[in-house]
């Protein structure tokens, strides 16, 4: 282990730009690394790899080289309602990062990346008429990139921190569309537009610390500030109506998408015995603060009739009024993780793991008995990992090369959401299902 | 380059192969198979879904189609279905035919299957029925099949081995007109527990009768605690207070046509379902209406009528079938894979030729995002 | 190592800022030369074959802020342009991969962003008549992201590839009524990466007590559209079309360098050009309601495309260093590049349609641009002991050489007009990078 030495350099950290791990994001629902995935995500106290950039960036500076990691997992969803496969698309991509330790006038300080590049986009705002039946957990806040950057220090041998923001893009934008619209063959319109629209950096903080209680248990807290991705669009369509008059529309909307609620981490390692490892991780979520996914939308329309009246077939249309949000009610949980990972071969340069992990969700999400169906059942995960160790490999590297692979399969148990308005549109629903998410990575130290 | 290092840079550059780096942006899904009360909202069937003019199923100026009733061939396991629908004889009379399709869309004897005509199955020949016969409901009862009709203000029974050759079980009514009025398009189902139960139209509201035979009806009261006979559903109230914009209730005037569909939901209770006509103030003439839903949990009582309109085209829609199924055959996915759950509507709506307006049979779907293939041939016979 | 990342004003970023100045406060200071002599983390945009030049890892937090000052005069125009100034931060790191035997010391890599403060992207599709200079300020407000890696093959010869990504928006919004009257919406929207790959290689030898060293790159063309559907045909009874609205957001041409650089312990001269390929520029503008591929005269209101030119653009570049005690040094740095404009002196008209007489009338497309004479300027301090850091500052003033265009029915009585377009743009900056 490297000598350290006190410095006190607490009120000099700075706080750059590193992503905090995101709830509500596919991290937080499939873990990051495949060895963090196989134990249940409980790494608060354990990650010293890449994968702290996520689970607790305070533990990259546990990192003893310059190492380098590269993943892929895909996690494919068997979402049911009433016995039928709703088709909630999966998530999948290529996880990676990097870390690179050093000293700061003696002080051991870490620099750490970590990013999660989904295979089809960098993120996804989806906002659904209210009524309509959506897995909201799963069918769409999975959907982005993650990207982290954070440094960490450690003061003292038994003391590490870490911190950093995160950032993601909301959009903000304005248009207007101006010209003639021909009723009777649309093809045809005049209208030209114009656009003005932003997307605007979104922060959000991450802190985590580590505490060492000797050399086979180690404490985490760890803080994730809360994040929103806001999508903000306004449009002015004004002109002709087929030579018949003029029309004025203004159509405003404002959703928040992607909700992540903060949270707070308090973990423990321990290694009762050489080659057994135990981890486990308590986390508060704040889902009592989420904010209800459905667009407000404000819409303005001025059509004076045309002199002589409309013609046949065309009747004139009227202000649509505006929808009557029902707000989305959420409770705040306790998430549970425990992990497990036991040296089962060692050899010479090799060295075989064997890891396993759990944790439970219950749901957050009130009974919709209502109008709204947002859709969400308990989740029970628990996941199996093998890892193989290789100091050495060949000549050209210093370090050791590491290859884990994990299998990890959420059940969510059958429940029913019985309506209480008999007329209600959608009806009574049996919902549940399973997740599966397979995955590797490797990670090459130098 | 020694061997080590070309492999680890081959294997790099592998790597790199294996992901598409958020390029895609391929279209979302998670909408698919959503639950639903399989009560709409509907869309009209579009211009490649049926083989004449979208949305009409079967038009015939001097047929003037109305009133359809649904019976589905085999348990809505495929999309065979019969049409059974009140149309015009030679002598101006209401008589009943029947017609088949293989898709639900495409009917045998429809204006572009040349040569071919629907059945007709049913004519006025009893004593106590007057000149017409209207309001058929179809409904399987074992092997046989049995049509339901109104007559002359009173409803009548007819039984057929077959679903074409039918023979009236009584030369009496099953359920007669009363002081509340004449009785028109009675709709009749099954229970889950196998007894028989009729949604009608009486005045300006609906009414429901109960029976354990299907030919000996008692009627039920909504309210047993007050002293009238209570329908099940009244025309709505007109409301105090509307939002700017917010469309008024479409049935404010009469309700009929109800279309009765039980069914079990999910909680295991029984939910009684209905479509209806929804009539409200237009010109005097012409009455404007649109289909609704009412809908309730337990055996008997009140229908709480639904939000808005499932179906609101605005051509004086009315007398609502539905034919619900739940298929996996790949001939009917909307997505060339996926098992399609979804419903079709059926309403007689005014249709337009040359200058005159008459009524023809019309098709809805839903769930209304999905599309249905191209029409299949025509049925070889009705 | 860790740099108080200190109040910074909220502003725009720019979104091709290291087409605009350059990267790296190095190379923004010696007239963005960097092809030839880069050394740091400001290759993976330079050239990434000089990557391999890295031995040792380095972290850098820098700031750059940019004032436009540019003006149209003449009929119909409103004099200075209203231009949002710039602000970002740009994040480099150098990571050399340390390798053992052959490998050691051969093989390098290295991360570069540049971010707006509160910016990401920017995306402003005006209407054509609207006066603008595109190629300036607007473009200034993006994310920027780079990698790269740089390999020494030995004899003098290095190789690197990386790449740039930015991001665009696809999706559709739907708005509609239900059968209550209400309104709702489904909106479905994707941000989706775009690449473009970067390739590098320079060959150096020794000459006159230095390095001689010829440079190479290749930066594919990055652009970001913007793409959203909008589907209101059933938010009343009237049938309106589905209006595709979208536009080129962001876009930096395909381009090619050539640099030449000669280096010592006090000196780095270099001097090169860039050829860009902005002949390939579709335009900002796509019609709302475009014609299908087989119907290209469909009726509905297209878009007039300027054609723009390729260009070529000269630099130049000095630094000369003084070494100072303890192994510290001071770098003066001074440069100059000229940046033609492609947009042509004659611009054609637009199309639009004029509610009043309900006819298509035509209206000037006021894309304004100049070429532009920058010089470049900065001071460095590097650092090796208590802490291996440095400090550079920079700065580049822009001019832009007065130009005329005519503008095709630019005037009242719609006849062509003309445009005299001058202004100045300013761009300061510093960073600090420490070493671990």
């Amino acid at each position: 282990m490297r000598r350290r030495s006190r410095l006190g350099l607490a009120a000099g950290i700075a706080l750059v730009f590193a992503s905090a791990r995101a709830e509500a994001n596919p991290l937080d629902t499939f873990g990051f690394g495949s060895r963090g995935t196989a134990m249940g995500d409980a790494q608060a106290a354990d990650a010293s790899d890449f994968s702290a950039n996520y689970y607790n960036p305070a533990g990259l500076v546990h990192a003893q080289r310059f190492e380098i990691a590269v993943g892929y997992f895909r996690a494919e969803h068997q979402l049911e309602t009433n016995g039928r496969n709703n088709g909630v698309d999966p998530v999948a991509g290529l996880v990676g990062g990097l870390v690179l330790p050093g000293r700061v006038f003696g002080v051991p300080i870490a620099f750490g990346l970590g990013l999660h590049l989904p295979d089809d986009r960098l993120s996804r705002v989806r906002d659904l008429p209210q009524t309509q039946p959506r897995w909201e957990l799963y069918d769409n806040r999975n959907q982005r990139l993650y990207l982290a950057a954070n440094l960490a220090i450690a003061p003292w041998p038994w003391l590490e921190i870490g911190g950093g923001l995160s950032f993601m893009a909301s959009t903000t934008g304005s248009l207007d569309i101006t010209g003639e619209a021909n009723l009777f063959n649309a093809s045809q319109s005049q209208l030209r537009h114009q656009v003005d629209a932003d997307l605007t950096a979104v922060r959000y903080p991450q802190l985590g610390a580590r505490v060492w209680l000797g050399k086979r248990a180690a404490l985490a807290l760890v803080y994730r500030g809360q994040f929103a991705l806001d999508l903000n669009l306004s449009a002015r369509l004004y002109g002709d109506i087929s030579h018949l008059t003029t029309a004025y529309y203004a159509l405003k909307t404002a959703s928040v998408d992607a909700f992540l609620p903060q949270q707070v981490v308090l973990g423990g390692s321990f290694l009762p015995i050489d080659r057994l490892k135990v981890d486990i991780d308590f986390t508060w979520v704040n889902w009592s603060a989420y904010v209800t996914p459905v667009a407000n939308l404000d819409v303005t329309l001025a059509i004076p009739p045309p002199v002589g009246g409309w013609p046949a077939g065309i009747s004139p249309p009227s202000v649509p009024a505006p929808a009557q949000v029902v707000p989305l009610k959420m409770s705040d949980r306790i998430v549970p993780h425990v992990g497990v990972e036991w040296l089962a071969y060692e050899r010479g340069k090799f060295k075989g793991f064997v890891r396993a992990g759990y944790e439970y969700q219950k749901s957050p999400v009130a009974p919709q008995t209502g109008p709204t169906n947002y859709v969400d059942r308990d989740r029970h995960t628990a996941a199996l990992g093998f890892g193989l160790r290789v100091d050495k490999p060949v000549a050209i590297l210093s370090g050791d090369v590491r290859f884990d692979v994990h299998a990890q399969l959420s059940v969510l148990p059958d429940a029913l959401t019985a309506k209480v308005d008999p007329a209600d549109p959608v009806g009574d629903y049996v919902a549940g299902g399973l997740i599966w998410n397979l995955g590797a990575t490797m990670l090459v130290g130098f | 380059m020694d061997k080590s290092a070309r492999a680890i840079v081959v294997g790099s550059l592998l790597a790199g192969l294996l992901v598409r780096c958020a390029t895609l942006a391929e279209l979302a899904h998670g909408d698919e198979n959503l639950p639903t009360a399989g009560v709409g909202p509907f869309r009209k069937l579009a211009g490649g879904e049926v083989r004449g003019v979208a949305p009409y199923v079967l038009d015939d100026e001097s047929g003037d189609f109305r009133e359809p009733a649904a019976l589905p061939l085999t348990s809505g396991t495929t999309m065979d279905v019969a049409l059974y629908f009140v149309a015009k004889d030679a002598s101006g009379h209401d008589v009943i035919l029947r017609t088949r399709s293989t898709d639900g869309r495409t009917f045998y004897g429809a204006t572009q299957d040349f040569g071919h005509h629907p059945a007709q199955v049913l004519a006025a020949d009893q004593g106590w029925e007057g000149a017409d016969v209207a309001g058929p409901s179809a409904l399987a009862v074992g092997s046989e099949v049995w049509l339901y009709y109104a007559s002359n203000g009173s409803v009548g029974v007819a039984k057929s081995p077959d679903g074409l050759t039918f023979t009236k079980a009584s030369a009496v009514p099953v359920l007669a007109a009363d002081a509340l009025g004449p009785i028109t398009g009675p709709s009749v189902a099954f229970l889950p527990d196998g007894r028989f139960r009729m949604l009608f139209a009486q005045g300006d509201s609906i009414y429901e009768a109960a029976s354990a035979d299907g030919v000996s009806w008692q009627r039920l009261d909504a309210d047993p605690t007050t002293p009238a006979m209570d329908p099940v559903l009244a025309p709505a109230p007109p409301q105090a207070t509307l939002a700017p914009g917010e469309i008024p209730p479409f049935d404010t005037l009469r309700v009929a046509d109800p279309c009765l569909l039980p069914r079990v939901t999910a909680a295991g209770r029984l939910q009684i379902r209905v479509l209806y006509t929804g009539f409200t103030a237009g010109d005097a003439a012409a009455p404007a209406s649109a289909i609704g839903f009412a809908a309730r949990y337990g055996d008997t009582g009140p229908l709480v009528r639904g939000p808005g309109a499932v179906y609101a085209v605005g051509k004086h829609e009315n007398a609502p079938a539905l034919f619900e199924w739940s298929l996996a055959a790949p001939d009917t996915s909307s997505d060339g894979g996926t098992p399609l759950v979804g419903s079709l509507l059926y309403v007689g709506q005014d249709q337009t030729s040359q200058g005159s307006i008459y009524s023809a049979l019309a098709a809805g779907l839903a769930p209304p995002t999905a599309t249905l293939p191209l029409p299949a041939a025509y049925p070889s016979g009705p | 190592m860790l740099v108080a990342a200190t109040t910074l004003v909220a502003g725009r970023a720019a979104a091709s800022p290291e087409d605009l100045f350059g990267y790296g406060p190095r190379s923004i200071a010696s007239g963005a030369t960097g092809t030839a002599t880069s050394s740091d983390f400001e290759a993976a945009y330079t050239n990434p074959a000089l990557l391999s030049r890295i031995e040792r890892p380095k972290l850098a937090l820098g700031m750059l802020g940019a004032n436009f000052d540019v003006h149209a005069d003449g009929e119909g125009l409103p004099g200075r342009i209203e231009s949002l100034p710039a602000h970002g931060i740009d994040i480099g790191v150098d990571l050399p991969i340390p390798l053992q035997g052959a490998l050691a010391h051969r093989i390098s890599g290295a991360l570069a962003f540049y971010t707006p403060t509160d910016v990401v992207v920017r995306g402003r599709i005006l209407y054509p008549e609207t006066p603008q200079f595109p190629l300036l300020s607007d473009r200034a407000q993006c994310l920027a992201i780079r990698m790269g890696l740089g390999v020494d093959l030995g004899y003098g010869l290095r190789v690197g590839a990386g790449f740039g990504a930015l991001a665009e928006i696809v999706g559709s919004v739907i708005v509609a009524t239900d059968s209550t009257g209400r309104v709702g919406s489904r909106i479905d929207d994707q941000l989706v990466a775009t690449y473009a790959p970067i390739l590098g290689a320079s060959w150096e030898r020794p000459l006159a007590h230095g390095t001689l060293r010829v440079g190479a790159v290749f930066r594919g063309a990055l652009a970001a559209r913007f793409a959203v559907s909008i589907d209101a045909t059933k938010l009343s009874s009237l049938n309106i079309p589905v209006f595709n609205i979208a536009g080129l957001a962001q876009y930096d041409p395909l381009q090619a360098g050539l640099e030449a650089g000669w280096e010592n312990a006090h000196w780095k001269l270099a001097a090169g050009l860039t050829w860009k390929h902005w002949s390939d520029y579709p335009g900002p503008l796509e019609p709302t309601l475009p014609c299908p591929p087989d119907e290209p005269d469909c009726g509905s209101l297209q878009v007039t495309r300027v054609g723009f030119s390729d260009t070529v653009v000269p630099r130049l570049g000095v630094e000369r260093s003084f070494g100072l005690p303890r192994g510290a040094a001071l770098h003066a740095r001074g440069g100059y590049f000229f940046e033609p404009t492609p947009v042509p002196s004659h611009l054609p008209s637009s199309q639009r349609y004029d509610i009043p007489t309900q006819a298509l009338v035509d209206v000037p497309t006021r894309y304004f641009d100049a070429d532009r004479h920058v010089l470049t300027a900065g001071l460095g301090v590097t650092l090796e002991k208590p802490l291996r850091m440095s400090i550079d500052a920079f700065a580049q003033l822009h001019v832009l050489q007065p130009r005329t265009v005519t503008l095709d029915a630019g005037a009242s009585d719609g006849s062509a007009s003309t445009g005299n377009l001058s202004g100045t743009i300013l761009v300061t900056g510093v960073q600090l990078g420490v070493g671990f």
